[in-house]
Protein backbone atom coordinates (compact mmCIF):
# COMPACT_ATOMS: atom_id res chain seq x y z
CA UNK A 1 0.00 0.00 0.00
CA UNK A 2 1.32 3.43 -0.94
CA UNK A 3 1.78 6.16 1.66
CA UNK A 4 -0.99 8.21 0.09
CA UNK A 5 -4.07 6.59 -1.40
CA UNK A 6 -7.45 7.94 -2.37
CA UNK A 7 -10.39 5.73 -3.09
CA UNK A 8 -13.55 7.07 -4.72
CA UNK A 9 -13.10 10.45 -3.09
CA UNK A 10 -15.64 13.20 -3.63
CA UNK A 11 -15.52 16.66 -2.12
CA UNK A 12 -18.49 18.97 -2.38
CA UNK A 13 -18.69 22.63 -1.35
CA UNK A 14 -22.34 23.71 -1.14
CA UNK A 15 -23.60 22.51 -4.51
CA UNK A 16 -20.24 22.46 -6.27
CA UNK A 17 -18.21 19.28 -6.62
CA UNK A 18 -14.53 20.23 -6.37
CA UNK A 19 -13.36 16.62 -6.58
CA UNK A 20 -15.40 13.84 -8.19
CA UNK A 21 -14.91 10.10 -7.67
CA UNK A 22 -11.13 10.31 -7.53
CA UNK A 23 -9.13 7.11 -7.05
CA UNK A 24 -5.36 7.22 -7.14
CA UNK A 25 -2.25 6.24 -5.25
CA UNK A 26 0.76 8.53 -5.08
CA UNK A 27 4.07 6.81 -5.87
CA UNK A 28 6.24 6.68 -2.73
CA UNK A 29 9.65 8.35 -2.70
CA UNK A 30 9.15 10.23 -5.90
CA UNK A 31 8.46 13.78 -7.04
CA UNK A 32 4.96 14.08 -8.47
CA UNK A 33 3.54 17.15 -10.19
CA UNK A 34 -0.12 18.07 -9.74
CA UNK A 35 -1.21 19.94 -12.85
CA UNK A 36 -4.48 21.33 -14.13
CA UNK A 37 -6.27 24.56 -15.00
CA UNK A 38 -7.65 26.90 -12.34
CA UNK A 39 -10.54 25.30 -10.52
CA UNK A 40 -9.43 21.77 -11.47
CA UNK A 41 -9.34 20.78 -7.79
CA UNK A 42 -5.58 20.81 -7.14
CA UNK A 43 -5.67 22.71 -3.86
CA UNK A 44 -8.72 20.77 -2.67
CA UNK A 45 -6.90 17.51 -3.34
CA UNK A 46 -3.85 18.68 -1.38
CA UNK A 47 -6.08 19.91 1.48
CA UNK A 48 -7.68 16.45 1.64
CA UNK A 49 -4.30 14.69 1.72
CA UNK A 50 -3.02 17.08 4.37
CA UNK A 51 -6.10 16.50 6.51
CA UNK A 52 -7.09 20.16 6.46
CA UNK A 53 -10.46 19.22 5.05
CA UNK A 54 -12.60 16.10 5.17
CA UNK A 55 -13.81 14.31 2.05
CA UNK A 56 -17.56 14.39 1.51
CA UNK A 57 -17.43 10.76 0.35
CA UNK A 58 -14.74 8.11 -0.07
CA UNK A 59 -11.49 7.31 1.72
CA UNK A 60 -8.30 9.29 1.98
CA UNK A 61 -5.45 7.31 3.49
CA UNK A 62 -2.04 8.68 4.51
CA UNK A 63 0.35 6.16 6.08
CA UNK A 64 -2.71 3.95 6.44
CA UNK A 65 -4.64 6.55 8.44
CA UNK A 66 -7.42 8.98 7.74
CA UNK A 67 -5.37 12.23 7.80
CA UNK A 68 -7.99 14.48 9.38
CA UNK A 69 -6.75 15.49 12.86
CA UNK A 70 -4.36 12.56 12.96
CA UNK A 71 -1.20 13.16 15.00
CA UNK A 72 1.03 10.69 13.19
CA UNK A 73 0.04 12.21 9.84
CA UNK A 74 0.66 15.71 11.20
CA UNK A 75 4.17 14.70 12.30
CA UNK A 76 5.11 12.96 9.03
CA UNK A 77 3.45 15.15 6.43
CA UNK A 78 4.21 18.80 5.85
CA UNK A 79 2.05 21.02 3.69
CA UNK A 80 3.45 24.20 2.15
CA UNK A 81 0.71 26.57 1.03
CA UNK A 82 0.01 30.26 0.58
CA UNK A 83 -1.89 30.77 3.82
CA UNK A 84 0.77 29.48 6.19
CA UNK A 85 0.62 31.34 9.49
CA UNK A 86 3.50 31.98 11.85
CA UNK A 87 3.22 33.44 15.36
CA UNK A 88 2.94 37.21 14.92
CA UNK A 89 5.70 38.20 17.33
CA UNK A 90 8.24 35.62 16.03
CA UNK A 91 11.28 36.52 14.02
CA UNK A 92 12.23 34.04 11.27
CA UNK A 93 15.03 32.71 13.49
CA UNK A 94 12.43 31.92 16.16
CA UNK A 95 10.13 30.33 13.60
CA UNK A 96 13.03 28.04 12.61
CA UNK A 97 13.70 27.18 16.27
CA UNK A 98 10.04 26.25 16.69
CA UNK A 99 10.21 23.92 13.67
CA UNK A 100 13.38 22.39 15.00
CA UNK A 101 11.57 21.42 18.21
CA UNK A 102 8.63 19.83 16.40
CA UNK A 103 10.28 18.09 13.44
CA UNK A 104 13.10 15.67 14.31
CA UNK A 105 14.68 15.78 10.83
CA UNK A 106 14.64 19.60 10.61
CA UNK A 107 17.81 20.71 8.78
CA UNK A 108 18.78 23.97 10.49
CA UNK A 109 21.89 24.47 8.35
CA UNK A 110 19.89 24.09 5.14
CA UNK A 111 17.23 26.55 6.39
CA UNK A 112 19.88 29.13 7.34
CA UNK A 113 21.95 28.71 4.18
CA UNK A 114 18.93 28.91 1.89
CA UNK A 115 17.68 32.01 3.75
CA UNK A 116 21.08 33.60 3.27
CA UNK A 117 21.17 32.61 -0.40
CA UNK A 118 17.73 34.12 -1.01
CA UNK A 119 18.51 37.27 1.01
CA UNK A 120 15.99 36.61 3.74
CA UNK A 121 17.28 37.92 7.06
CA UNK A 122 16.56 35.74 10.06
CA UNK A 123 15.88 38.90 12.04
CA UNK A 124 12.87 39.75 9.89
CA UNK A 125 9.27 39.06 10.89
CA UNK A 126 7.56 36.73 8.38
CA UNK A 127 4.65 39.18 8.08
CA UNK A 128 7.00 41.92 6.85
CA UNK A 129 8.10 39.88 3.83
CA UNK A 130 6.94 40.65 0.28
CA UNK A 131 4.70 38.12 -1.44
CA UNK A 132 7.61 36.55 -3.30
CA UNK A 133 9.78 36.42 -0.18
CA UNK A 134 6.93 34.91 1.83
CA UNK A 135 6.65 32.13 -0.78
CA UNK A 136 10.40 31.65 -0.57
CA UNK A 137 10.29 31.39 3.23
CA UNK A 138 7.48 28.81 3.02
CA UNK A 139 9.42 26.86 0.42
CA UNK A 140 12.61 26.91 2.53
CA UNK A 141 10.69 25.54 5.48
CA UNK A 142 9.13 22.87 3.25
CA UNK A 143 12.60 21.72 2.21
CA UNK A 144 14.13 21.91 5.69
CA UNK A 145 11.45 19.98 7.61
CA UNK A 146 12.31 16.79 5.66
CA UNK A 147 9.12 14.99 6.54
CA UNK A 148 8.54 11.67 4.74
CA UNK A 149 5.77 13.37 2.77
CA UNK A 150 5.90 17.03 1.72
CA UNK A 151 3.14 18.76 -0.23
CA UNK A 152 3.76 22.08 -2.00
CA UNK A 153 0.75 24.04 -3.27
CA UNK A 154 1.93 26.47 -5.97
CA UNK A 155 5.19 27.05 -4.06
CA UNK A 156 6.66 29.49 -6.58
CA UNK A 157 3.82 32.04 -6.61
CA UNK A 158 5.36 35.53 -6.68
CA UNK A 159 8.94 34.26 -6.99
CA UNK A 160 11.21 35.74 -9.67
CA UNK A 161 12.34 33.39 -12.41
CA UNK A 162 15.84 33.23 -10.89
CA UNK A 163 14.50 32.35 -7.46
CA UNK A 164 12.21 29.70 -8.96
CA UNK A 165 15.14 28.09 -10.75
CA UNK A 166 17.19 28.04 -7.55
CA UNK A 167 14.26 26.60 -5.63
CA UNK A 168 13.84 23.76 -8.16
CA UNK A 169 17.58 23.04 -7.93
CA UNK A 170 17.46 23.10 -4.11
CA UNK A 171 14.44 20.78 -4.14
CA UNK A 172 16.25 18.32 -6.42
CA UNK A 173 19.42 18.32 -4.33
CA UNK A 174 17.45 17.96 -1.13
CA UNK A 175 15.52 15.06 -2.67
CA UNK A 176 18.73 13.37 -3.85
CA UNK A 177 20.18 13.67 -0.35
CA UNK A 178 16.95 12.50 1.33
CA UNK A 179 14.58 10.73 -1.07
CA UNK A 180 11.02 11.24 0.09
CA UNK A 181 7.51 11.65 -1.26
CA UNK A 182 7.01 15.11 -2.70
CA UNK A 183 3.95 16.50 -4.46
CA UNK A 184 4.07 19.89 -6.16
CA UNK A 185 1.07 21.62 -7.65
CA UNK A 186 1.95 24.15 -10.31
CA UNK A 187 0.84 26.10 -13.33
CA UNK A 188 4.37 26.03 -14.67
CA UNK A 189 4.79 22.47 -15.91
CA UNK A 190 7.37 23.61 -18.47
CA UNK A 191 9.69 24.69 -15.65
CA UNK A 192 9.16 21.45 -13.73
CA UNK A 193 9.58 19.00 -16.62
CA UNK A 194 12.97 17.64 -15.63
CA UNK A 195 12.25 17.64 -11.92
CA UNK A 196 9.16 15.45 -11.93
CA UNK A 197 8.98 11.69 -12.09
CA UNK A 198 5.18 11.51 -12.25
CA UNK A 199 2.44 13.83 -13.43
CA UNK A 200 -1.17 13.96 -12.30
CA UNK A 201 -3.44 16.03 -14.55
CA UNK A 202 -6.74 17.08 -13.00
CA UNK A 203 -9.63 18.73 -14.80
CA UNK A 204 -13.05 19.57 -13.37
CA UNK A 205 -12.18 17.62 -10.23
CA UNK A 206 -11.51 14.45 -12.21
CA UNK A 207 -8.36 12.57 -13.03
CA UNK A 208 -7.52 13.33 -16.66
CA UNK A 209 -4.33 11.29 -16.57
CA UNK A 210 -1.57 10.10 -14.30
CA UNK A 211 1.68 8.88 -15.81
CA UNK A 212 5.44 9.03 -15.70
CA UNK A 213 6.88 12.24 -17.07
CA UNK A 214 8.98 10.26 -19.57
CA UNK A 215 5.84 8.59 -20.90
CA UNK A 216 3.92 11.87 -21.00
CA UNK A 217 6.65 13.30 -23.22
CA UNK A 218 6.16 10.38 -25.60
CA UNK A 219 2.37 10.42 -25.36
CA UNK A 220 1.81 12.69 -28.36
CA UNK A 221 3.63 14.07 -31.38
CA UNK A 222 3.17 17.22 -33.44
CA UNK A 223 2.81 16.94 -37.21
CA UNK A 224 3.03 19.65 -39.82
CA UNK A 225 1.91 18.90 -43.32
CA UNK A 226 -0.86 19.12 -45.85
CA UNK A 227 -4.19 17.49 -45.25
CA UNK A 228 -3.75 13.81 -45.43
CA UNK A 229 -5.96 10.84 -44.91
CA UNK A 230 -3.03 9.11 -43.23
CA UNK A 231 -3.91 10.72 -39.92
CA UNK A 232 -6.28 8.72 -37.77
CA UNK A 233 -8.98 11.21 -36.83
CA UNK A 234 -9.60 9.40 -33.55
CA UNK A 235 -6.12 10.21 -32.32
CA UNK A 236 -6.17 13.97 -32.97
CA UNK A 237 -5.78 15.92 -29.73
CA UNK A 238 -5.42 19.37 -31.25
CA UNK A 239 -5.25 20.98 -34.67
CA UNK A 240 -4.47 24.37 -36.01
CA UNK A 241 -4.04 25.85 -39.48
CA UNK A 242 -0.52 27.09 -40.17
CA UNK A 243 -1.18 28.73 -43.56
CA UNK A 244 -3.21 28.00 -46.68
CA UNK A 245 -1.62 24.60 -47.28
CA UNK A 246 -0.07 23.52 -44.05
CA UNK A 247 -1.76 22.31 -40.94
CA UNK A 248 -0.48 21.46 -37.46
CA UNK A 249 -1.84 18.41 -35.69
CA UNK A 250 -1.13 16.97 -32.29
CA UNK A 251 -1.92 13.27 -32.31
CA UNK A 252 -1.40 10.40 -29.91
CA UNK A 253 1.94 8.77 -30.62
CA UNK A 254 1.17 6.30 -33.44
CA UNK A 255 4.28 4.14 -32.96
CA UNK A 256 7.72 4.47 -34.55
CA UNK A 257 6.85 2.65 -37.77
CA UNK A 258 3.89 4.91 -38.48
CA UNK A 259 6.00 7.98 -37.63
CA UNK A 260 8.57 6.84 -40.17
CA UNK A 261 5.83 6.46 -42.76
CA UNK A 262 4.44 9.92 -41.98
CA UNK A 263 7.94 11.34 -42.32
CA UNK A 264 8.32 9.71 -45.72
CA UNK A 265 5.05 11.31 -46.77
CA UNK A 266 6.53 14.71 -46.07
CA UNK A 267 5.22 15.40 -42.59
CA UNK A 268 7.50 17.28 -40.23
CA UNK A 269 7.39 15.65 -36.83
CA UNK A 270 8.11 17.40 -33.55
CA UNK A 271 7.79 16.59 -29.87
CA UNK A 272 4.93 18.10 -27.87
CA UNK A 273 5.90 19.81 -24.63
CA UNK A 274 4.06 18.24 -21.69
CA UNK A 275 2.79 21.68 -20.64
CA UNK A 276 1.17 22.17 -24.07
CA UNK A 277 -0.16 18.61 -24.11
CA UNK A 278 -1.88 19.19 -20.76
CA UNK A 279 -3.54 22.32 -22.18
CA UNK A 280 -4.72 20.41 -25.28
CA UNK A 281 -6.08 17.54 -23.19
CA UNK A 282 -8.05 19.82 -20.89
CA UNK A 283 -9.14 22.07 -23.75
CA UNK A 284 -10.75 19.10 -25.48
CA UNK A 285 -13.17 19.07 -22.57
CA UNK A 286 -14.32 22.62 -23.24
CA UNK A 287 -13.33 23.66 -26.80
CA UNK A 288 -10.89 26.46 -27.57
CA UNK A 289 -11.54 30.14 -26.98
CA UNK A 290 -12.47 30.74 -30.64
CA UNK A 291 -15.77 28.98 -30.01
CA UNK A 292 -16.84 31.84 -27.76
CA UNK A 293 -16.83 34.36 -30.62
CA UNK B 1 23.79 19.18 -23.21
CA UNK B 2 20.12 18.18 -23.00
CA UNK B 3 17.91 19.12 -25.91
CA UNK B 4 14.28 19.56 -24.96
CA UNK B 5 13.21 20.14 -28.54
CA UNK B 6 14.51 16.73 -29.60
CA UNK B 7 12.24 13.75 -30.20
CA UNK B 8 14.69 11.75 -28.10
CA UNK B 9 13.57 11.18 -24.52
CA UNK B 10 15.85 12.69 -21.88
CA UNK B 11 16.93 9.27 -20.64
CA UNK B 12 18.07 8.33 -24.16
CA UNK B 13 20.01 11.59 -24.35
CA UNK B 14 21.65 10.70 -21.01
CA UNK B 15 22.53 7.24 -22.33
CA UNK B 16 24.04 8.78 -25.47
CA UNK B 17 26.02 11.29 -23.43
CA UNK B 18 27.47 8.42 -21.41
CA UNK B 19 28.25 6.52 -24.62
CA UNK B 20 30.09 9.59 -25.91
CA UNK B 21 32.10 9.74 -22.70
CA UNK B 22 33.18 6.16 -23.41
CA UNK B 23 33.79 6.83 -27.13
CA UNK B 24 35.98 9.81 -26.26
CA UNK B 25 37.99 7.73 -23.79
CA UNK B 26 36.92 9.96 -20.93
CA UNK B 27 35.65 6.82 -19.20
CA UNK B 28 37.77 3.72 -19.82
CA UNK B 29 36.92 0.02 -19.65
CA UNK B 30 36.41 -1.06 -16.03
CA UNK B 31 36.16 2.53 -14.80
CA UNK B 32 33.31 3.27 -12.44
CA UNK B 33 30.29 4.69 -14.18
CA UNK B 34 28.45 7.80 -12.94
CA UNK B 35 25.71 7.00 -10.45
CA UNK B 36 22.12 8.03 -11.16
CA UNK B 37 22.40 10.63 -8.41
CA UNK B 38 25.56 12.15 -9.90
CA UNK B 39 23.85 12.32 -13.28
CA UNK B 40 20.70 13.82 -11.73
CA UNK B 41 22.79 16.60 -10.19
CA UNK B 42 24.92 17.12 -13.26
CA UNK B 43 21.96 17.44 -15.63
CA UNK B 44 19.44 18.84 -13.14
CA UNK B 45 16.98 16.02 -13.77
CA UNK B 46 14.96 13.60 -11.68
CA UNK B 47 17.14 10.68 -10.51
CA UNK B 48 14.59 8.21 -11.92
CA UNK B 49 15.18 9.61 -15.40
CA UNK B 50 18.94 9.40 -14.92
CA UNK B 51 18.45 5.82 -13.69
CA UNK B 52 16.68 4.91 -16.92
CA UNK B 53 19.68 6.16 -18.87
CA UNK B 54 21.94 3.87 -16.87
CA UNK B 55 19.53 0.96 -17.31
CA UNK B 56 19.71 1.45 -21.07
CA UNK B 57 23.51 1.00 -20.93
CA UNK B 58 23.08 -2.08 -18.75
CA UNK B 59 20.57 -3.55 -21.23
CA UNK B 60 23.05 -2.95 -24.05
CA UNK B 61 25.81 -4.68 -22.02
CA UNK B 62 27.94 -1.55 -22.12
CA UNK B 63 28.27 -1.51 -18.34
CA UNK B 64 28.09 -4.17 -15.67
CA UNK B 65 27.07 -4.17 -12.03
CA UNK B 66 29.24 -4.97 -9.07
CA UNK B 67 27.03 -5.58 -6.12
CA UNK B 68 27.23 -2.74 -3.61
CA UNK B 69 29.88 -0.92 -5.62
CA UNK B 70 27.96 0.50 -8.54
CA UNK B 71 28.30 -0.01 -12.28
CA UNK B 72 31.49 -0.27 -14.36
CA UNK B 73 32.30 0.03 -18.04
CA UNK B 74 32.45 -3.30 -19.88
CA UNK B 75 35.54 -4.49 -21.68
CA UNK B 76 33.98 -4.31 -25.10
CA UNK B 77 31.84 -1.22 -24.46
CA UNK B 78 33.65 1.09 -26.85
CA UNK B 79 33.65 -1.40 -29.74
CA UNK B 80 30.00 -2.21 -29.15
CA UNK B 81 29.09 1.48 -29.20
CA UNK B 82 30.95 2.03 -32.46
CA UNK B 83 29.27 -1.02 -33.99
CA UNK B 84 25.83 0.07 -32.81
CA UNK B 85 26.27 3.67 -33.97
CA UNK B 86 27.29 2.43 -37.39
CA UNK B 87 24.28 0.18 -37.68
CA UNK B 88 21.77 2.63 -36.25
CA UNK B 89 22.75 6.30 -36.30
CA UNK B 90 25.04 6.27 -39.32
CA UNK B 91 22.74 3.98 -41.32
CA UNK B 92 19.73 6.23 -40.63
CA UNK B 93 21.70 9.25 -41.80
CA UNK B 94 22.77 7.40 -44.91
CA UNK B 95 19.18 6.38 -45.65
CA UNK B 96 18.10 10.01 -45.33
CA UNK B 97 21.01 11.15 -47.45
CA UNK B 98 20.12 8.71 -50.20
CA UNK B 99 16.45 9.68 -50.03
CA UNK B 100 17.28 13.37 -50.40
CA UNK B 101 19.77 12.64 -53.19
CA UNK B 102 17.05 10.72 -55.05
CA UNK B 103 14.62 13.62 -54.66
CA UNK B 104 17.23 15.91 -56.17
CA UNK B 105 18.31 13.48 -58.90
CA UNK B 106 21.91 13.49 -57.65
CA UNK B 107 23.96 10.79 -59.38
CA UNK B 108 26.00 8.19 -57.49
CA UNK B 109 29.22 9.78 -58.73
CA UNK B 110 28.21 13.23 -57.59
CA UNK B 111 27.03 11.93 -54.22
CA UNK B 112 30.30 10.11 -53.60
CA UNK B 113 32.33 13.10 -54.77
CA UNK B 114 30.37 15.31 -52.33
CA UNK B 115 31.05 12.88 -49.50
CA UNK B 116 34.75 12.84 -50.38
CA UNK B 117 34.84 16.64 -50.38
CA UNK B 118 33.08 16.78 -47.04
CA UNK B 119 35.59 14.36 -45.54
CA UNK B 120 38.41 16.57 -46.76
CA UNK B 121 36.70 19.49 -45.06
CA UNK B 122 35.94 21.43 -48.23
CA UNK B 123 32.67 22.10 -50.02
CA UNK B 124 31.60 20.62 -53.33
CA UNK B 125 32.10 22.93 -56.27
CA UNK B 126 30.87 20.50 -58.95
Amino acid sequence: MAEIELSDVMKRYRNQEAISSLTLSIPDQSITGLIGPNGAGKTTLLNLMAGIEAATEGDVSVFGNEPLENLSVAANLFYVHEDMMYPQDFRISEVYQAFKKVYPNWDQALAENLSDHFNISLKQMPMDLSKGQASTLNAIIGLAVQTPVTLFDEPTTGMDYGVRKDFYRALLKSYIAHPRTIILSSHLLNELEDLLEHVILLDHGELELMMEMDKLKQYAVGLVGEYDSMIDQQTILYQDRMDLNQQYWVIKHPGEDMLQELRQHGFTISPVAPADLCVYLTQMNRGDVDHVF
Amino acid sequence: MLNHKSMKPIYVQIAEWLENEILNHRIQAHDKMYSQYQLAELFNINPATAGKGITKLLDDDLIYKKRGLGTFVSDEARLRIIQKRKEETLQTLIDELVLEADYLNVSDDELIERINQARKGGSYDG
